[in-house]
């Protein structure tokens, strides 16, 4: 479907709208949509032929054994970003691990991703002053530090209360991930207020509405 | 597409901020009733091609790979795998497809390179002018497809021309390679 798009645009500004808006959000203001749309439509397609898909490179980062890690740690920790709405059943992609944890679990959390050579870029005390660090080794684990963090209109988020509202999912036996509830999950994304956090909030709405929430 | 593997143009254009006034107007605006449905068949597919969290996360870590195997050998000039290749091809002939229902028949012209995918489309909604030219464009591996196109489009009268030897293809095309997709 992309390439379709890109194909077209030379000919057809309607047609190319559908691509580009993705990326600039100025045609629509739901991008996240056409992209998702496109997709489902792509996979659906191949649903025959997933053998021809794979040219997945081998790689040291085994995901489960990072999300065993972080059910076992015993760190508070919550999967935010796209990985969580992924997680949610979302439809959309992302290359990074977006994490927030309990300021007093830095600690918990760094020593439980060590079998992984997951790495902090910064040591707990200064983490603490920065609000954010992160654990990297090819993969990228981007990690908030902080109380409560608020958007850029006012709305405050604590961790414990996000925490204390938190939904477990299972995703393997013995692995539980915490993701915050749907509504905070939409004030995390008020944070950076980047156009696609305003295309993942209507996608999370529409979750939300879905479950009859 | 992440911005990891848009151009720097788009790349910033993700990762910029909103003013405050467009983040009102943009919440203001909530999810229609068709839009609201889109989002639950997106979400009920979702869910039913994967149902567990493991195969949704699973999915969206393969793709990502998929992404980033394909930026990657574009990026460093490397020829892309012939699955990729295939897979492209594919998949443009499916998107026009949709777009075209006066496809008749979609023909891969295979460069043995693997550096262009050339479609063949005979289309119901072409004109015949006996003159076909290919249309060409650039590959696109920000928006996550790695390879330069070229679409010639014929109609069936032209087709027929072309399977009897009455009308010639452009430079640089051959019908010996012409595979059906």
């Amino acid at each position: 479907m992309f390439a379709l798009c890109v194909a077209r645009s030379t000919t057809s500004s309607s047609q190319c709208g559908n691509t580009s808006e993705t990326f600039t959000g100025k045609c629509s203001p739901k991008p996240t949509l056409v992209l998702a749309r496109a997709i489902a439509a792509e996979e659906e397609g191949a649903a025959g032929r997933r053998g021809t898909l794979c040219f997945v490179e081998a790689e040291v980062f085994d995901e489960g054994d990072f999300f065993a890690a972080l059910a076992s740690g015993g760190a508070r920790v919550l999967l935010i970003g796209r990985r969580a709405m992924i997680a949610l059943g979302l439809p959309v992609l992302t290359a990074d691990y977006d994490l927030w944890v309990h300021i007093d679990d830095i600690e918990r959390l760094n020593q439980a991703v060590v079998p992984l050579d997951l790495v902090p870029n910064f040591p707990p005390n200064i983490a603490r002053q920065r609000g954010r660090y992160v654990l990297e080794n090819g993969e990228h684990v981007d990690v908030l530090v902080a109380r409560s963090r608020s958007s850029p209109d006012g709305v405050r988020l604590s961790f414990e209360d996000a925490w204390a509202r938190r939904q477990e999912l299972s995703r393997s036996a013995g692995t539980t991930l915490s993701v915050p509830a749907l509504d905070d999950l939409i004030l995390t994304k008020r944070w950076a207020m980047r156009d696609k956090d305003i295309a993942d909030i209507h996608l999370i709405e529409g979750l939300k509405r879905l479950r009859g929430e | 597409m992440p911005r990891e593997f848009a151009s720097p143009e788009l790349g910033n254009l993700i990762a910029a901020r909103l003013a405050p006034e467009e983040i009102d107007r943009r919440l203001r605006a909530p999810l229609n009733e068709a839009e609201m449905n889109d989002v639950a068949d997106l979400v009920r597919w979702f869910c039913r091609r994967y149902p567990t969290v493991k195969d949704r996360l699973d999915y969206a870590r393969r793709k990502m790979q998929q992404y980033q195997s394909e930026a990657r050998a574009s990026s460093t000039g490397l020829p892309l795998s012939a699955e990729a290749y295939e897979e492209s091809a594919r998949r443009l002939a499916k998107a026009h497809r949709v777009t075209d229902p006066g496809i008749v028949h979609v023909l891969l012209d295979r460069d043995p390179n693997r550096e262009e995918i050339r479609l063949v489309e005979v289309t119901r909604s072409a004109p015949t002018t006996m003159d076909p030219l290919p249309i060409r464009f650039f590959a696109r591996p920000d928006l996550g497809f790695s390879f330069a196109s070229a679409v010639l489009l014929l109609s069936p009268d032209e087709w027929a021309a072309v399977e009897t030897g009455q009308l010639e293809l452009p430079g640089g095309w051959s019908k010996s390679r012409f595979e059906l997709l």
